[in-house]
């Protein structure tokens, strides 16, 4: 028996003789399947060179037990740095309404007309009084809706109150707004070179997959309105300004190549290969635009490696494996609300109704939207920023939504870089903590996950050189032809 | 340091001053050295004297004559001189390696160490180093480097001479160059606490992330353990920190997984350093043991410094020649070798890249001949 | 540890006996639990310290005897984690509890 201390890992055959070891932090190892029996056996020799790159991933440590804790605690402490700016991410529904009508849109948009699901201004201006007690130094704020271009006025009144207060707290604010671009005028993005407000906007693949779900209200296709927007749009606020993202149906999911390609050809700077939020509308249509997670996953990794090919004539990363590639190979923390734990729900991303209710995600205002407002957390109007934020319904939900204590989650290989998603797990099966096995959000990431993994495992030099290129953002890392 | 040798005038007690060249005012001459070509009246005044001549009077200062290559003392450089004829250059004006000797002492024993250690008393190098701050108080310098043995075992002393050369010299890049063992208790380390963090770094240190190895190659047990805590401790209080490591045969097997670990759980760190074997003292000794050549090292050390500029760290290559580097590192390569002790071998004035590279160690026993190879043309870069 | 494994004469059910002295309550109905999608599955006493799980496939397929083999390396996997929890249980609370500790 050897006396050496094992430190706090989770494991997972990965192939017939591959063992996956990941550890409390984030360290990852792989370890054939006879070694590993030694190791936890505790009679793998010290003179092994396998011991060695346990001891050096920190699986674990023999007399000098103290360094190594300290190690894994700064690495964790660096990990989950993200809970101390607290809620940073702050998404006001500008207005329900909208000019457009897409198949799988979550937001029950009403008429164009409707000015009642419009927020008002003396609504926005206690939404941005709560939003700057938040601690953060960096609060970001994203104008959605329906169409927050709908309702301008309240947009440019928001922009400059918060600018205003920003100044008096010495914080740096940052604004995006949401927009399908369509019925956007060159003033008002004027307004946003200005005042320096990043566009995100929608772009779902070329003419005939874009049209076949983003369509106006009389349901014709928005692609070309769009693309003519696109161009003024980059043109007036700068091509870095603009970001797009798509949202995979059943009409791309086999196509996701092309949509690629729409990309790559428009000269955009990254992808985001989002799958389908099963709520609101989309429900009802799911026959149609649905697909099973493991289809997403399957046809997900098929168009990574395609992008990764394309990184050796482009700089082009897939935004979701770039998220997850740093949560494997390095140790910061990586901002993404929706998949974090414990969950960013409230304490890192809330979302402010246009009538100033305040939900921890936006999916917890798409249930109260059918009729069930478990989630709401009061309002910006009458509730204080502590009965919010520092409320019982918060904690309460918070403290059940962590991989490191739920079952399966707290036995997962992934459970370092995985995350939970209470209100999900609350719209699937009625309860906020539920058995993830089976469900789509742990097919999909378990799936994800498992596919980056064995990229990894086989990846030369040049596909390194790629991967890192993404997640440090540094472009001229890869040789390209 | 660079040593000139001569003959003494006469039984003098050491001392230390600043040469002069030029000559100065009668009222300044009292801590210069004039270096002249030959003892006349106006040698008078002068702390000391150099010269190539042959020795002065008996009215001369005390001085040191028939000195050969006196054209490599430059004016404002700072001298020892002592009764055996040496002199001891331990400040170079135009250099940018400029240290500040604390101590003999060292508390490793290192297996590759090219300045083996004495139990020597520190306080004669403690005056030392008070002197050479006196004499520079007031100029500007770019850089200093407090070294030893290792310097943190001089105590309370260490922080107030870092203190000095950190606040007397804002304008300086000044290094402590340690294995931090002594930092791995809270209490020394706070003592750095009323010193200004903005131009000082911490060179510490570190060959193997893997205790057992680590402890081999310093030769004391508990070290490495020591030296992270210490480097943890020191970055804890705000300042920045290099790791160096030097590649022997004990490690180079490992840099790959040294290099991943550093990112994984010292990403903090300001610089990582490779550095090359200076062959001289234990490790001359030992050079069976320790002496690795390119061939063999180079694939690894490729692997660890190109895992590292993935990553975004700050990573030099020292000590080791161009034409010994893998070519896709070379230019992480730095001209590191101290100008006193730099050569280069008779093929390398056919080198395209001589300017740019940093040779060999003029100390070391013995050098990968076998592995020169001039570059016929200038490297792409 | 000895697991017998034997399948139904129609085809459709399979069953496994395993030793509760090696394998404890938590790891046999975890591991159940990651089968209870496409199985149907019961485990019943058998002899003394040992019971048998059987497995039915829902959608009425033939049962793959391969399937037992699987289930039987992750009930040793999944006692592999308990008993790996309970050996660095300590460790793991200290790593948290250091990296949440206020700075001095």
């Amino acid at each position: 028996m050897n006396q050496y201390t094992i430190f706090p890992f989770q494991f997972a055959r990965l192939s017939q003789n591959d063992i996956l070891m990941v550890n409390e932090c984030g360290d990852f190892l792989f370890l054939p399947e006879d070694i590993f029996q030694l190791f936890v056996n505790h009679t793998l020799p010290e003179t092994s060179e396998y011991f060695c790159k346990l001891k050096s991933h920190i699986f674990c440590a023999d007399e000098n037990i103290e360094i190594a804790l300290q190690k894994t605690a700064a690495r964790y402490r660096t990990r989950k740095s993200f809970l101390r700016e607290f809620t940073s991410l702050h998404m006001m529904v500008i207005t329900l309404r909208c000019n457009q009508h897409c198949e799988y849109c979550q937001v029950s948009c009403a008429d164009r007309d409707a000015h009642k699901y419009d927020m008002s201004k003396e609504t926005a201006i206690k939404v941005i009084d709560m939003i700057f007690q938040s601690p953060t130094q960096r609060p970001k704020i994203e104008f959605q809706g329906g169409e927050p271009t709908l309702n301008w006025d309240v947009v440019t009144a928001s922009v400059l109150y918060a600018e205003k207060i920003a100044l008096q707290q010495n914080k740096n604010v940052s604004f995006v707004i949401c927009t399908n671009l369509t019925g956007i005028t060159t003033s008002q993005l004027e307004f946003c070179k200005d005042h320096n407000i990043a566009i995100s906007t929608s772009l779902d693949g070329e003419r005939s997959i874009h049209d076949s779900c983003r369509k106006d209200k009389s349901g014709r296709g928005t692609y070309d309105a769009f693309m003519e927007k696109l161009e003024t749009a980059r043109k007036i606020v700068g091509e870095d300004m603009v970001g797009a993202l798509m949202t995979t149906t059943a009409f791309s999911l086999n196509k996701l190549k092309d949509v690629v390609d729409e990309y790559v050809r428009l000269g955009m700077d990254g992808i985001f290969i989002r799958s389908l939020n099963p709520y609101g509308f989309a429900a009802e249509q799911s026959a149609t635009l649905g697909y099973s997670m493991e289809s997403f996953v399957e046809k997900y990794l098929e168009v990574l490696k395609y992008i990764i090919g394309l990184n050796a004539r482009v700089f082009f990363p897939e935004q979701f494996a770039t998220l997850l590639f740093s949560r494997i190979l390095s140790p910061f923390a990586t901002g993404f609300v929706d998949l974090q734990s414990p969950s960013g729900a409230g304490i890192s991303g809330a979302i402010y109704d246009f009538d100033g209710s305040v939900f921890p995600a936006d999916e917890a205002r798409m249930l109260a939207r059918m009729g069930d407002r478990h989630f709401c957390l009061g309002n910006a109007a009458t509730s204080s920023y502590h009965d919010i934020f520092a409320g019982r319904k918060l904690k309460e939900m918070t403290s059940g939504a962590c991989v490191e204590t739920t079952f399966p989650c707290a036995f997962c290989v992934y459970q370092a870089f995985c995350g939970t998603d209470p209100v999900r797990n609350y719209l699937e099966s009625g309860s906020e903590v539920r058995n993830m096995s089976h469900s789509p959000f742990c097919i999909k990431h378990k799936g994800i996950l498992r596919g980056l993994f064995d990229i990894l495992r086989k990846a030369d030099d040049m596909t390194k050189d790629i991967i890192w290129s993404w997640i440090t953002y540094n472009p001229s890392l890869v040789r390209r032809i | 340091m660079r040593v000139l040798k001569g003959l003494a005038s006469r039984n003098f007690s050491p001392f230390i001053g600043e040469i002069t060249r030029k000559g100065r005012t009668f009222y300044s001459r009292k801590s210069s050295v004039l270096l002249t070509d030959d003892m006349g009246l106006s040698a008078l005044g002068y702390r000391g004297c150099i010269t190539s001549g042959s020795k002065g009077k008996f009215y001369h200062p005390d001085h040191i004559y028939n000195v050969e290559n006196t054209d490599l003392l430059n004016e404002g450089d700072i001298v020892r001189l002592d009764n055996v004829g040496n002199i001891e250059v331990l400040w170079e004006c135009n250099s940018h390696q400029n240290c500040l000797f604390l101590t003999e002492r060292c508390n490793c024993r290192c297996v590759m160490c090219p300045q083996p250690p004495q139990n020597s008393d520190s306080s004669v190098f403690l005056n030392q180093a008070e002197e050479v701050l006196n004499l520079l108080k007031g100029k500007q310098i770019s850089d200093c480097c407090l070294t030893g043995g290792e310097p943190t075992l001089v105590g309370d002393k260490f922080f107030v001479l870092l203190r000095r050369c950190v606040v007397e010299h804002p304008e300086a890049f000044i290094t402590v160059l340690s294995n931090g063992k002594l930092f791995s208790e809270h209490s020394f380390t706070r003592k750095l606490s009323n010193i200004p963090r903005e131009n000082c770094i911490f060179c510490i240190s570190l060959h193997s992330e893997i205790d057992m190895l680590h402890d081999a190659i310093v030769g004391v047990h508990g070290s490495c353990s020591a030296t992270q805590q210490g480097i943890y401790n020191l970055a804890s209080f705000g300042f920045p920190v290099e790791i160096r490591i030097v590649i022997s045969r004990y490690n180079y097997r490992y840099l790959v997984q040294f290099a991943e670990h550093m990112y994984n759980y010292f990403p903090f760190c300001a610089h990582f350093v490779f550095m090359g074997l200076e062959l001289h003292g234990c490790a001359a000794v030992h050079s069976e043991e320790i002496d690795v050549d390119p061939l063999e090292y180079g694939p690894y050390l490729r692997d660890a410094v190109l895992l590292m500029i993935r990553r975004g760290m700050p990573v030099s290559v020292y000590n080791i020649p161009l034409c010994m580097c893998p070519s896709d590192i070379r230019h992480v390569a730095s001209q590191s070798i101290s100008s006193w002790k730099n050569i280069w071998m008779e093929e390398c004035n056919r080198c395209m890249e001589k300017d740019n590279c940093c040779g060999f160690f003029s100390t070391s026993v013995s050098i990968h001949k076998n592995f020169i190879k001039p570059f016929t043309e200038r490297i792409e870069r | 540890m000895a697991t017998l494994f034997s399948m139904n004469k129609d085809g459709l059910t399979g069953s496994l006996v395993a030793s509760t002295a090696f394998f404890s309550r938590d790891c046999l109905l975890m591991v159940s639990d990651n089968y209870s999608k496409e199985y149907y599955i019961s485990i019943d006493a058998h002899e003394e310290e040992q019971v048998r799980v059987t497995l039915m496939k829902k959608d009425g397929e033939k049962f793959d005897e391969r399937v037992l083999r699987e289930f039987i390396n992750e009930l040793i996997d999944f006692q592999t984690r308990l008993m790996l929890q309970k050996e660095f249980g300590e460790i793991r609370k200290k790593i948290v509890e250091y990296a949440f500790s206020p700075v001095e």
